[in-house]
């Protein structure tokens, strides 16, 4: 097993940043653009980023999920909300026809 | 008689010798639900509805957890309630450590840290979270472990240093993957409720994400090992195999394939007994059941095991051919009712769609009859819903159920009018109306009703307490084909209807969420009560002119417990911890958590002659606390 040591103290990101090499987890990565780190930071509280990068709907349907997703607890104002539906539908909109 | 007790019974004679009073023995809580039936119930009446007004902040532990970027990964809720023996509090934290505390002060005496975010975030809905552990004694060694399923491992520590026990599985942890039916990816396989220990058996269900949808997701088998070695002794198949009870409720040969129909919610035991109660979760997937025609033993279904053996001894189906997500979310209490003059041994199952079920924990019958009741035709191609579903008659559901216009909110002229054009849109109708690609509002949604906080039940009354939610959901089919071609996020997510107003106003009425006392030996409800608040909506801008009641309800799907001194204590997602008075369901304390939701079911014991009562607070993200309080 991988278990760590007992009463290891909670190191936070250092001990994980050192681990995160061996072990081979890299977390997926969002496209750059406005609205990229709030998406990640509101997104991954709760699931993977890979949920969002399997995804592609419109402008509205991202809306209807993110309005969904801040009634489960997901941080964001009415600002961050125009900033991150537009984000994700420009990144991850529905396929050109 | 333990130590600690035995060193109280001495310390009592000496203090009685010399004409003081003594402390009064410490109480535990060394079960998840209370004891092994759950029934969330402490005879402790040291805090009374008379003084409760007295109860303050005695200790606040903090998880200290973090996102971890290398990782991608973030704590979740904090839904753990701790379990204390012997002066000594284990809970388990949103990253699956376990940590043991000081019960009095809350001051940390080990952690540890099964590093489970090396594997990436989890893939359930709720993130990173774990609601608790459970305690095995060795009989032989005397010494206490410590069970913790973190996603794929089974893990058993040592109660005193917090060191895994070599001897267990290989180093202290067993593969849950090991003996599944079909490889599965290890970062599908998720763990969020406590092992059962009976005897020197440990029990397992597992956790799914369902957003996850392949030909062969993982199976929801149920496992039990020995506590000593971490051997499978015994396998029972949620999906039966061919030739077993119940394969012939899949039609097209979906038993082969299909998974899920798990059991992720906490089950519950009868000791004395050895039986083993499970709340069984819908099949692959949530919304489409195209691929699996049948009514699809043993989904959402209350199935009682032997639980030395794992033979099935009885179930019922509570959905057949499930296709709303209302898996049996709820542990089941078992509990001991006067039905008609007579003491019945009972087992009571909470479901998601609202209704009650109530059984002879033994012989499985119901103790309020169950009807068979016509549900709305699918008309999605390929969809055969089931023409029926169960109703216990006799005993009212806990909620609203179904959505028609007329639940439109009303908390203005301008909203109402907003929430009519939605569900305009939308396919409304009676309970068990089933998906439709138009897209169906169905109330109770996916967290309930019922959900995993389950019911607190006093003994001496016979009332059940439930803190249920009023919150509706909309669901599409997912097309997902036999072949599990669909991706992950599947045609559920191409609805563009949001079900909030000005992005945070609820389309339907309040109150979203209740507390309930039901009286099970009558099957009358004693007294509903709205419960909590949602501050999002009293501050929104729409409604600042808006008169509005005085609690819209916290929707939040953690329980409460009850206690001897005539008290509910409940969060429930509610950004305050309060005390009910069990009688009336009146508001007689209550606690601001800083903007923190309740997310945790409570619980209580008495150290040091001093009763406190705990609940975990706050998450997603950094700021997850333990609050302990007492007089």
């Amino acid at each position: 097993m991988r278990a760590s040591p007992n009463a290891a103290p909670w190191l936070g990101a250092a001990l994980a940043v050192a681990a995160v090499a061996a072990h081979g987890q890299a977390p997926p990565a969002l496209p750059q653009g406005e609205g990229r780190e709030l998406v990640e930071r509101a997104c991954s509280q709760c699931h993977s980023l890979e949920t969002v990068l399997r995804s592609r709907l419109s402008r509205r349907q991202w809306e209807a999920r993110i309005d969904e997703m801040i009634a489960k607890g997901a941080q964001l104002s009415d600002d961050d909300i125009d900033v991150a539906a537009a984000y994700l539908a420009a990144h991850f909109g529905p396929p050109a026809p | 008689m333990s130590l600690p007790r035995a060193l109280l019974a001495v310390a009592a004679l000496a203090a009685g010798s010399a004409g003081v009073a003594a402390a009064p023995p410490d109480q535990d809580w060394p079960y998840y639900g209370g004891d092994p039936g759950g029934m969330k119930y402490s005879p402790l009446a040291d805090i009374d509805v008379g003084n409760v007004a007295g109860l303050r902040l005695a200790w606040r532990w903090e998880t200290g957890e973090q996102p971890l970027a290398a990782y991608g990964t973030a704590p979740g809720v904090f839904e753990a309630t701790p379990v204390v023996e012997h002066g000594v509090m284990y809970l388990s934290t949103p990253y699956n450590r376990v940590v043991a505390l000081d019960a009095a002060s809350g001051r940390e005496l080990w952690a540890y840290d099964p590093q489970a975010y090396r594997d990436g975030q989890v893939p359930n809905g709720t993130g990173f979270v774990h609601r608790g552990v459970a305690l095995w004694h060795d009989r032989r060694s005397g010494a206490l472990r410590v069970l913790l399923n973190s996603r794929y491992r089974l893990i058993e520590l040592d109660a005193r240093s917090g060191r895994p026990v070599t001897g267990f599985g290989d180093g202290g942890a067993v593969n849950l993957l090991d003996g599944l039916q079909w490889p599965v990816n290890p970062k599908h396989y998720t763990n969020t409720s406590p092992p059962v220990v009976y005897r020197d058996l440990v029990i397992v269900g597992n956790g799914v994400a369902d957003k996850l949808i392949y030909r062969r997701d993982p199976p929801g088998d149920v496992r039990a090992y020995d506590a000593r070695t971490g051997r499978l002794v015994w396998s029972f198949h949620t999906v039966p195999r061919d030739g077993e009870y119940g394969a012939d409720s899949w039609g097209d040969g979906a038993n082969h394939h299909t998974g899920h129909t798990n059991v992720w919610a906490p089950m519950t035991l009868d000791a004395r007994r050895g039986l083993l109660y499970l709340p069984v979760s819908t099949p692959s997937n949530d919304y489409y059941g195209g691929n699996r025609p049948g009514a699809n033993l043993f989904a959402d279904s209350l199935v009682c095991l032997d639980a030395a053996t794992g033979i099935r001894r009885w179930h019922y189906q509570l959905v057949h051919h499930g296709l709303w997500d209302y898996d049996m979310p709820a542990p089941p209490s078992l509990v001991r009712i006067v039905r008609h003059g007579r003491a019945v041994d009972a087992v009571v199952q909470l479901t998601k769609q609202g209704y009650v079920f109530v059984f002879d924990r033994v012989s499985g019958q119901p103790l309020y009859p169950i009807e068979e009741h016509a549900v709305p035709a699918s008309d999605v191609p390929g969809e055969h819903a089931w023409p029926t579903q169960p109703v216990p008659a006799g005993l009212p559901a806990l909620v609203p159920q179904g959505v028609s216009i007329e639940d439109a909110t009303d908390l203005t002229p301008a909203l109402h009018e907003e929430a009519v054009a939605v569900l305009e849109r939308l396919r409304l109708g009676p309970l068990f109306t089933p998906p439709s690609v138009q897209g169906t509002l169905m109330r109770p949604g996916v967290l309930g009703g019922a959900d995993w906080g389950g019911g607190a039940f006093d003994p001496r009354t016979g009332v059940l307490y439930v803190k249920v939610n009023n919150d509706p959901a909309l669901v599409y089919p997912d097309f997902t084909d036999a072949e599990g071609r669909a991706p992950e996020v599947g045609p559920n997510d191409a609805g563009d209807v949001s079900l909030f107003l000005r992005h945070r106003i609820p389309v339907l009425k309040p109150p979203y969420a209740y507390v309930d006392a039901l009286d099970l030996g009558s099957g009358r409800m004693r007294w509903q009560v709205p419960f909590g608040d949602n501050e999002a909506v009293r501050r929104h801008a729409a409604l600042k002119d808006a008169s509005l009641p005085p609690r819209l309800g916290a929707v939040g799907t953690a329980g409460l417990i009850v206690t001897g001194g005539g008290l509910v204590f409940v969060g429930g997602g509610d950004a305050a911890f309060h005390a009910l008075d069990q009688r009336t369901g009146a508001d007689v304390w209550s606690y601001a958590t800083g903007g923190l939701k309740t997310t945790g079911t409570p619980m209580t014991y008495r150290v040091a002659g001093r009763q406190y009562v705990v609940i975990a607070v706050g998450g997603p993200g950094s700021g997850a606390a333990l609050l302990a309080f007492a007089l």
